[in-house]
């Protein structure tokens, strides 16, 4: 019996160990080779090429652009995301529940969909787009435009990261600021705030890294005028699409690092410093 | 402690199971490798087909050859811009045949060595459906467009799609360039006619306000409600209309006439598909297909079934082909690549 049992305990070990293995391979084929792939197919034809298709006007415009909406959107959804975070966690909202469904949708909608809905609300026939052109206001086919769309698409990302570290900060942190005198701002400051620290970071750094990809939205809103409305995700796939693979690659090749270092930034910034996290 | 290693045995004891369970599962399937199995081809096929293609085309095919033949077919089909689909092909997906918007694609997959048959030797060079580019106004006409060169006075907004990965963007950007070609009684060659095309074609591109992907796209954003003015082909035009939208369908003075081609896609056809690849190709030229073309608002190839669905079509003043612009590869360099290219880079 002794034997059986020490017999199952290893088997055990090594199901749970093959099982890591095999989900640490699957990562590599699945995620890391195709990475990897676009990597080294960009500069295939010779770095200089793949310098040349950087030095494109169209090419820098588009990855311009791109890195303005993505920073614009994160701070969008940033704030909006705090906000109706500490309101879905720390009130009772009437309808939380069904808020808190809503939130995310976007993911699970196409996003050339979500694209098609901001051209019908902002366009001549829809609700805003009355009300804006009569103040001389066009919002589709432009920056702010395009901003909507990001907005949007990667809305859940924050609120998501912001309701869990709110979640996860005992609210008897802030009763107990109360007690001491503290005005709501200022345990919002000085309590809230610094206890979620992690969850603002997570969710803008999350944002942020959507938006840089963002593909759907942006086709329908953006208008994709080469050099002017057109990011960088759209303009891969007019490159891809002409046969300039290179040029495609190039460019996609810019977007993974620059999502990859913010990715790998907030791993860093995320560190648990001892004594701190856990109050 | 006792229940868990019970839970890890019962683990064990699972993939055991399911072993049994996909053998038998084999054991099962067996038979049906012993018959015949129907021989499947697959169509990659231009975005604005997939309608005609779907209802009409594909399933008349299928009941065509089994009368013929006996032979069970499965057509599969997929659809996107003709630029994604030459990519797609490129890229390894297993398509037989090849429709395209453009005979620039094919052009390009012939210099890969995917197409070994020369497509200008068929019936029409290989054109299968034809079209003009035409344009869509809102209801009325309020803006009273009714050339190209009209869409280029002040405050008149434009879309189209673009054409670096769209087809019918390609032959919107020619009909603009074209028309103002013909309209002139100038040659392609002459410099004076070729100052007054791009004049025009610079003058309507800073009208353009969105470049969508597709043409789909472009008569999405038109839906809701932007721009004056859609450049599209006529059976785009026709089949938003017959589904109950209010637009004006604008046929300009001169314009340009375009041609869907299909060709075989030589090295995916193993020898077994050989035949019903070919069956397939005489198919879409036959009066049924042809037919079912004209229906969905394409102009035929051929010229009874033109005849028959002539009240369906306006006729264009001053109508002028892609030779007139000095043929596919010279156009494309000329006008696409070249002058609307740097156009987009000034702007």
């Amino acid at each position: 019996m002794r034997n059986r049992v020490a017999l199952d305990i290893r088997l055990a070990r090594l199901l749970t160990e093959s099982f890591s293995a095999v989900s640490l391979g699957l990562f590599l084929v699945l995620i890391v080779l195709p990475l990897g792939t676009l990597v080294s197919y960009a500069p295939r034809q010779r770095l200089a090429v793949f310098y040349d298709r950087l030095a494109a006007p169209e090419a820098r415009s588009a990855l311009l652009l791109t890195f303005q909406v993505a920073a614009v959107t994160t701070l969008v959804n940033t704030v909006v995301g705090l906000g109706l975070a500490v309101l879905l966690v720390r009130r009772r909202l009437p309808g939380r529940q069904t808020i808190d469904a809503l939130i995310d949708i976007p993911l699970s909608i196409p996003t050339v969909v979500i694209g098609f809905a901001l051209l019908l609300l902002y366009g001549p026939f829809g609700l805003a787009g009355q009300l804006l052109s009569a103040r001389g206001v066009q919002l589709m086919f432009s920056f702010p435009g395009i901003v909507l769309g990001h907005v949007f698409v990667t809305f859940p990302f924050a609120v998501r990261s912001i309701a869990v570290a709110l979640e996860n900060l005992d609210p008897n942190l802030e009763d107990a600021a109360r007690t001491l005198g503290a005005r709501e701002t200022e345990v919002f400051r000085h309590v809230t705030l610094p206890g979620i620290r992690e969850g603002l970071i997570a969710g803008a750094v999350l944002t942020f890294a959507r938006s840089l990809g963002e593909f759907g939205a942006s086709i329908m809103v953006s208008g994709n005028l080469l050099g002017r409305t057109q990011t960088a995700p759209l303009y891969i796939y007019s490159r891809f699409n002409t046969g300039d693979v290179e040029g495609a690659a190039a460019i996609a090749v810019v977007l993974a690092a620059a999502s990859f270092l913010t990715l790998l930034a907030l791993k860093f910034a995320m560190r648990p410093r001892l004594g701190v996290e856990h109050l | 402690m006792q229940t868990k290693v019970a839970g890890v045995s019962r683990s064990f004891r699972r993939p055991m199971v399911l072993a049994a369970a996909a053998l038998l599962g084999l054991a099962s399937s067996l038979p049906v490798w012993a018959k015949p199995t129907p021989v499947q081809i697959t169509v990659a096929s231009c975005c604005v087909t997939e309608e005609v293609m779907r209802n009409r085309i594909i399933p008349g095919f299928t009941a065509y050859w089994k009368a013929k033949t006996g032979q069970d077919v499965v057509v599969d089909a997929t659809f996107a811009g003709s630029g994604t689909l030459k990519n797609q092909i490129l890229g390894g997906v297993p398509a037989q045949i090849g429709i395209f918007s453009s005979e620039s694609y094919p052009m390009m997959l012939q210099e890969k060595g995917f197409i070994t048959s020369d497509w200008r030797k068929e019936k029409d060079r290989g054109a299968v459906a034809r079209s003009v580019i035409v344009m869509l106004t809102r209801d009325k006409n309020p803006r009273r467009l009714s050339s190209f060169a009209d869409l280029a006075q002040p405050g008149v907004s434009v879309i189209h799609s673009n054409p670096a990965t769209s087809g019918g963007a390609q032959w919107a950007i020619y009909a603009i360039y074209g028309s103002a070609l013909k309209e002139a009684g100038a040659s392609a060659k002459g410099a004076a006619g070729q100052t007054a095309a791009r004049q025009r074609l610079a003058a309507v591109e800073k009208n353009v306000i969105a470049m969508p992907e597709s043409a789909a796209q472009a008569m999405a954003q038109f839906a809701a409600g932007f721009g004056d003015a859609l450049v599209t082909y006529e059976n785009e035009a026709l089949y938003e209309l017959a589904k109950g939208a209010k637009y004006d369908l604008v046929v300009p003075k001169s314009t340009i006439a375009t041609e869907w081609t299909a060709v075989r896609i030589d090295r995916n056809i193993r020898p077994e598909q050989a035949r019903v690849v070919d069956g397939f190709l005489a198919y879409l030229r036959s009066v049924p297909a042809q037919e079912a073309f004209a229906d969905y608002g394409f102009r035929s190839v051929l010229p009874s079934v033109t005849k028959a669905a002539k009240t369906r079509y306006a006729q264009v003043q001053l109508p002028f082909d892609l030779e007139y612009l000095g043929g596919t590869a010279e156009a494309r360099k000329e006008i696409i690549d070249g002058y609307w290219q740097r156009l987009a880079r000034s702007n």
